[in-house]
């Protein structure tokens, strides 16, 4: 390696130190340190454009323009509050029961932005009910994280997974979703035994809550129904789009296009509010980043340092990747932790061929995304949980969420391998 | 400018008696009327000036009235005063000056500083005492200047603004705050530590305690009927000190601000008090209605 590699190597790790340890705003830095890369020549312009994967892009936007639009008509506030009801107000059943619906619109909405339209309700009930909504926070953080791993729309990671290897929504439900679906399982009993005895309220609690009317919580049934005809087919484009040969990012911005249409307003800044521009920059200067790296031909120098290490075993390279990616996402943001090992997958891939590097992608992405309830910091849901419960006074303190999210962890990492070595070897 | 250069001896008038407030004023209008040019008919300024009479907020309990109106194609300032032999009634107070006001409709400044002045001369009750008994125009305007009256030039917030106002400490409880803005019918209160300014309290700010962050993340509450913090507020509203609960100051006028600046900082700030300073002391409270009673409607 000559000495542009090492000053790359360098500001690369600098940068992902910074990410973090979160020392500066990780977009902030990421956008620098992919500049530096193209001022100093690591990477060239058009190539540092090119390496951008604008199917990311694009899916991230157009979701949170669709979310972003239905959140103001009411309707997920609405299923929470009908699952507390279903519930009889019962507080470890509403637990359990919002942590499933967390998990559900987790697997179709970003995490973070689905803890931001729960959590708030969720310490509503919690306090109406006079609990603590601690329980309820913490299991609907990593509900997030879970669900979020089932889809290919469901979490970043899994975004630019599909995206890179050219893995379709359906490839996505058969291969994760039915795992994602037992580790949920086990992670409802794990917090069932873990909170059971917190959950206990009187009679006059429960029906305060059972006061609450969802229905008045609809505020444009007119948009509402929009949103719902919409987001239906923008579903049902995920399901085919892999058959259409089209694009994730072309049927959810198809579908996002439609719905500005149909809200009928000629201003459409107030909808274009809803997008994480910060985060929407975070990906663009990763990107440059690591194409900068692969450019320099980095990664596939680690791809063949840990080709040697398993000795090109793929059951071996497997289980390695879930562990590995399980544990540097507890600490880590696996966003680009997934960056930089989609061009190392994809070297591995070309040396040992497609079929058989299929079950490292999916080794990934379910490493990555678990991994993410190993510590309070794994991953964003769980920091905006706990930084929703901080602002409304309650306190989730690293240790609290880290002595259930190692367990639960744990148990994800352990059922995931068992799958990944059932199903594929 | 001195305020006795904006009078003339013929618009001042001693010692007869009136009836009633009406009659004093068609008196002083008549007489300003004569002896200027004035392009409407005395019935039309008549009508204005009693119309904005009617609407009440021109007597002063030191004493003094200041029926006034703006006219329609009128640029100029007339100024007419009248000292009746014995008080006249008025809004419930006992008026011993009347200073009729004609104004063109869109001045405010001169308009403003010499009622202003006016006001202040009716607060000084040797001054004022000594005028209303100085039996001639001619001893009037004397008084006037040796006393050096002086109209400002541009008007300030310290004009306008409220003189005494109540205010908190940082040990009140909650209940105390709530209790001075019921009395007092405002909806803000300055905190204050030896006369500086450390803190604000508004009404929202005493809901916003019952109000905990994660309600505002919900989109709507209609689906509530009642909320279990709002009603703790009620509970703990005797244990709550006010410096838990009140906001640091970060907007302020100064004595010599503008109007315009305090409007300014209204809107853009969405308030509805500031404080004015003085150095570190609050000396008043400019309330958005301030301008509204004495600058847009004045």
């Amino acid at each position: 390696m000559n000495l542009i590699t090492w000053t790359a190597l360098g500001i690369f790790v600098l940068v992902y130190i910074i990410i973090s340890f979160e020392l500066v705003n990780k977009t902030v830095i990421a956008l620098l340190g992919a500049m530096v890369f193209i001022a100093l020549h690591i990477i060239g312009q058009e190539d540092a454009f090119q390496s951008i994967d604008w199917n990311v892009i694009f899916l991230l936007i157009s979701m949170m323009v669709i979310v972003g639009i239905t959140k103001s008509t009411g309707l997920f506030q609405y299923v929470a509050i009908k699952t507390a009801k279903a519930a009889k107000g019962d507080p470890i059943r509403i637990l359990v029961a919002l942590s499933g619906v967390t998990a559900l619109f987790s697997a179709f909405l970003d995490n973070v932005t689905t803890i931001l339209i729960i959590a708030p309700v969720t310490i509503l009930i919690a306090v109406e009910l006079g609990i603590s909504p601690v329980p309820f926070l913490i299991s609907e953080a990593m509900a997030s994280n879970i669900g979020g791993t089932a889809t290919l729309i469901g979490d970043p990671p899994n975004i630019m997974i599909g995206s890179a290897a050219r893995l379709d929504f359906m490839a996505f439900l058969l291969n994760l979703t039915p795992i994602i679906g037992i580790i949920f399982l086990a992670f409802v009993g794990i917090v069932y035994l873990l909170f059971r005895k917190d959950m206990v309220v009187t009679t006059e609690r429960r029906a305060r809550v059972m006061e609450f009317d969802e229905s008045r919580s609809i505020e444009n049934p007119v948009l509402l129904r929009k949103c719902l005809i919409v987001l239906g087919f923008v579903i049902l484009g995920f399901l085919l789009h892999g058959m259409l040969q089209v694009e994730a990012a072309t049927i959810s911005m198809l579908g996002a296009s439609v719905l500005l249409l149909l809200t009928g307003k000629h201003e459409i800044d107030e909808y274009f509010r809803d997008i994480e521009w910060g985060t929407i920059f975070f990906f663009i200067g990763l990107f440059i980043l690591v194409g900068g790296i692969v450019e320099l031909g980095v990664i596939r120098l680690l791809a063949q340092k840990l080709l040697a290490v398993t000795q090109g075993n793929m059951k071996l390279t497997a289980v390695l990747l879930i562990w590995a990616s399980g544990i540097i996402s507890a600490i880590v943001d696996n966003i680009p932790y997934v960056a930089t090992m989609i061009p190392m997958i994809k070297d591995i891939a070309s040396s040992v061929g497609q079929e058989a590097s299929f079950p490292l992608w999916w080794s990934l992405a379910l490493g990555a995304c678990l991994g993410g309830n190993g510590t309070l910091v794994g991953a964003s849901a769980n920091v905006i949980a706990a930084g929703l419960a901080s602002k409304s006074g309650f306190k989730i303190t690293f240790l609290d969420f880290t002595r259930y999210g190692v367990l639960v962890t744990l148990v994800s990492l352990v059922l995931s391998t068992l799958y990944v070595l059932v199903r594929y070897f | 400018m001195k305020l006795a250069s904006l009078l003339s001896e013929e618009t001042i008038c001693f010692g007869k008696s009136y009836s009633n407030m009406e009659h004093a004023i068609r008196e002083t209008l008549s007489r300003l009327h004569k002896s200027h040019r004035i392009p409407m008919p005395l019935a039309e300024v008549e009508k204005a000036v009693l119309e904005r009479q009617a609407l009440g907020g021109t007597t002063f309990p030191t004493g003094i009235a200041v029926p006034h109106a703006r006219l329609q194609n009128f640029s100029d300032l007339l100024i007419g005063v009248c000292v009746p032999q014995t008080p006249v009634e008025s809004e419930g107070q006992q008026v011993r000056m009347v200073v009729l006001m004609l104004t063109s409709k869109t001045e405010t400044t001169l308009y403003l500083n010499a009622l202003g002045s006016f006001l202040k001369v009716s607060q000084d009750s040797s001054l004022f005492d000594a005028l209303c008994k100085s039996g001639s125009a001619s001893n009037f305007l004397n008084l006037l200047k040796q006393a050096q009256v002086e109209v400002r030039k541009e008007i300030t917030v310290q004009t306008i603004m409220a003189t005494s106002f109540p205010s908190l400490s940082r040990s009140d409880t909650v209940k105390r705050a709530a209790d001075l803005f019921y009395q007092h019918s405002t909806s803000y209160l300055p905190v204050l530590e030896e006369g500086e300014l450390i803190g604000e309290l508004t009404v929202l700010d005493l809901f916003r305690i019952g109000l905990p962050d994660y309600v505002f993340k919900l989109g709507n509450l209609k689906f509530l009927k009642t909320l279990e913090p709002f009603e703790e507020l009620l509970r703990k509203e005797e244990v709550l000190r006010v410096e838990e609960v009140m906001k640091k100051p970060t907007l302020f006028l100064e004595e010599d601000s503008s109007i315009i600046e305090a409007v300014f900082k209204f809107v853009s700030s969405n308030r509805r008090h500031l404080p004015v300073l003085k150095g570190k002391r609050v000396v008043g409270i400019l309330s958005y209605m301030h301008i509204l009673h004495k600058v847009l409607r004045a």
